[in-house]
């Protein structure tokens, strides 16, 4: 039998019964999809390997309380987001990262930029935009990816974060000015080589 | 409004752009990261079966193998140990001569040697003896009266062996003409009358000899004679086994083989490695069956892409300005021109080089001939697979110093190595026995791997290695 064969409870079971094997599977299974989610919230691959491994430690702590109403991969994929948000606290209290209150738009682009601009994105790839995201400061990549990609409401973001509603509305706007801009420079950029 | 709906097309716009593209984006993590899960974690311990998957089981297999043929090709050399210590036994078993060619003195004169010797602790009750009843049950339950004296002197002879190894012909000693020329000296030798004779004399004269002499009645001359030919026919015996028996010769040693490898990366042409091996070798003739576990660290490049910003000066311009130097009347200006530096982030991306350590279980299987042995020197052929397990993998950050830069973020762009992978070495092999058991050897190796050491790449060039293996072996 392979690892694609054995159902998520199955293997949830295996892990329950201390099997490590079952273990094994789980991770092999989810690991390089979750790895994804966590490069999105971290600097880099190092950061995200951090977060990742904290994170399986949490499913597989936690594992007896999943009650299977969902999927295993959503599930997963919040305590992924959760501890990577928890790894975000514990860097601005070592003053690692800037809090999200004292993000100033480094582009100065405000909010009344030029939005009816075509967005030239067709020859962007996953990696060209992954490496956007890690190049975005802290906390707009948090809110950005808490808000857009995850789908998570303002007032989640605001109670995970610990901001007010308006400040993740705030950042949620300038992460899209300032990615929005990275794409146009690009383009140029691409557009003056030819 | 129109407004407003455009800035919601652009939101949805980059909203939809990122979640398209990253959604079940990819990236397999490290080894590290399960090794770590699994120390912090406390899993339970992999059992024994752990590391199961087709090229281990076939591996174990082959190792298996491996010891099955040792196991086979051990006893020879028992055999041989048993035939140099033991001279003297030959534990054949043979019938009992037909009473009729019993001569008639071996019965009738031990009564009267009894009658002399009374003080012999080893009193054979013989027939005519008046004290006795034929039907009685004798004293000494070995009493010869109860078999003839050849069967008594095939029995005694099995005794006197017993303590020891046994050379039958169920251990493949099948030397069926010499054995049957031995039995009939044997034959003729307990036939004779005056055997019994005298070696009841020798045993009043040799109380402390050996059971053959103090059990059997018979000619101490006849004994020796005997004796001898009993070494003779051994002697014969073995010097024809020598002819054709070659032991197995069993050694073990330790060694270390430094090693080359090129992985076909573009980076460095090779990287170096070393390995330290526990071999252990069987030989029989020129055939030589070697195995062992090597702990194999190797070298190899990290890659990682460093991100970061700096705000710098991008260029410059010139501003000029002017004064009239405070005098109105004078339709004069004096000008200034000054170089300005222009500031802005700019944003590097540069490839770092590290160093990464990998650490190997190595299990290799080689079979090799040797095609030269001298006293002292031996030349040697061997060649097979070895199965190469990752244990651990140590790698170093890249060493970034730019204390100006800012937003550094690195990504390990090291390609994951495989966990287990197959290879085939090959080595020509030079011996030199230093003592009788103790000999050094060197070995130009060459190494091929059956495929890149790196996941998710078959299409390269599979890495070669070139490496000589020293090493000090004892010989059992």
């Amino acid at each position: 039998m392979t690892d694609r064969m054995i159902p998520d409870p199955k293997l949830i079971e295996g892990c329950l019964q201390g099997k490590r094997k079952a273990y094994a599977l789980l991770y092999k299974r989810y690991a390089a999809n979750m790895l994804g989610v966590c490069m999105r919230y971290g600097r880099n691959l190092a950061e995200a390997e951090d977060v990742l491994q904290e994170g399986f430690i949490k499913v597989f702590t936690n594992l007896d309380k999943f009650r299977q109403e969902g999927s295993l991969e959503g599930w997963i994929r919040r305590i992924m987001v959760n501890t990577a948000v928890d790894h975000y606290h514990k860097q601005t209290k070592e003053g690692l990262f800037v809090s999200l209150e004292e993000i100033k738009d480094p582009h100065g682009t405000g909010e009344h930029g030029e939005e009816d601009e075509d967005l030239p994105a067709a020859d962007l790839t996953a990696d060209d935009l992954m490496e956007m995201i890690q190049r975005l400061p802290d906390g707009y990549r948090i809110v950005f990816n808490m808000y857009a990609i995850e789908g998570y409401s303002h007032q989640v973001i605001a109670e995970t974060l610990n901001i007010s509603v308006n400040t993740s509305k705030t950042q949620l706007f300038k992460a899209r000015r300032m990615l929005r801009n990275v794409i146009l420079h690009r383009s140029l950029d691409h557009a003056n080589k030819r | 409004m129109q407004t407003n709906g455009n800035m919601k097309n652009e939101r949805d716009k980059i909203d939809d752009l990122f979640r398209q593209k990253l959604e079940g984006y990819q990236i397999r993590p490290s080894v590290k990261v399960w090794n770590n899960i699994v120390n912090r974690f406390s899993l339970p311990h992999a059992g024994p079966f752990h590391l199961l998957n087709m090229q281990n089981i076939i591996g174990a297999l082959l190792l298996a193998g491996a010891g099955v043929t040792t196991y086979l090709l051990w006893p020879a050399s028992k055999v041989h140990e048993t035939v140099a210590v033991n001279s003297m036994e030959m534990n054949l078993t043979y019938p009992a001569p037909p009473q009729q060619d019993l001569h008639p003195q071996a019965v009738y004169q031990a009564p009267a040697i009894n009658q002399e010797n009374s003080s012999a602790q080893h009193e054979h009750p013989g027939p005519s003896n008046q004290n006795s009843q034929p039907d009685d049950p004798p004293d000494n339950p070995e009493s010869p009266l109860l078999a003839t004296p050849s069967q008594t002197a095939s029995e005694d002879l099995m005794k006197s062996s017993s303590s020891e190894a046994k050379l039958t012909e169920d251990q493949g000693f099948s030397d069926q003409p010499v054995i049957n020329e031995f039995k009939s000296i044997e034959k003729e030798q307990f036939n004779n009358a005056a055997v019994w004779d005298d070696a009841q004399n020798l045993k009043k004269l040799s109380p402390l000899g050996s059971p053959f002499v103090s059990y059997q009645p018979g000619n101490a001359s006849g004994l020796r004679m005997m004796d001898d030919r009993h070494r003779m026919q051994d002697e014969r015996i073995r010097s024809r086994k020598a002819d054709y028996r070659v032991p197995a010769q069993f050694s073990a040693g330790i060694h270390f083989l430094p090693e080359w490898t090129n992985y076909h990366t573009g980076a460095a042409a090779f990287q170096s490695s070393y390995t330290q091996e526990l071999l252990a070798s069987v030989q029989l003739r020129n055939i030589i069956l070697r195995t062992g576990l090597g702990i194999n660290r190797s070298q190899d490049d990290g890659n990682y892409q460093v991100n970061y910003s700096k705000y710098e000066m991008t260029g410059y311009y010139i501003g000029t300005s002017f004064e009239n130097g405070g005098n109105p009347v004078y339709d004069s200006l004096n000008y200034s021109v000054d170089e300005h530096g222009v500031y802005d982030t700019v944003y590097y991306n540069e490839m770092y080089r590290t160093d990464n350590t990998y650490t190997y279980l190595q299990i290799p299987l080689h079979i090799g001939y040797s095609f030269l042995n001298d006293r002292r020197f031996s030349f040697s052929v061997t060649a097979g697979p070895c199965l190469s397990l990752l244990m651990n993998e140590k790698k170093s950050d890249p060493a970034f110093m730019d204390f100006a830069a800012q937003n550094v973020t690195m990504q390990d762009q090291t390609p994951v190595r495989r966990h287990s992978e197959w290879q085939f070495q090959v080595g020509i092999s030079t011996r030199y026995l230093i003592t009788n058991r103790l000999s050094i050897a060197l070995e130009p190796t060459y190494r091929q791997y059956f495929r890149t050491v790196y996941e998710g790449s078959d299409s390269g060039w599979p890495p070669y290695s070139l490496g000589i293996r020293a090493g000090i072996s004892f010989h059992f």
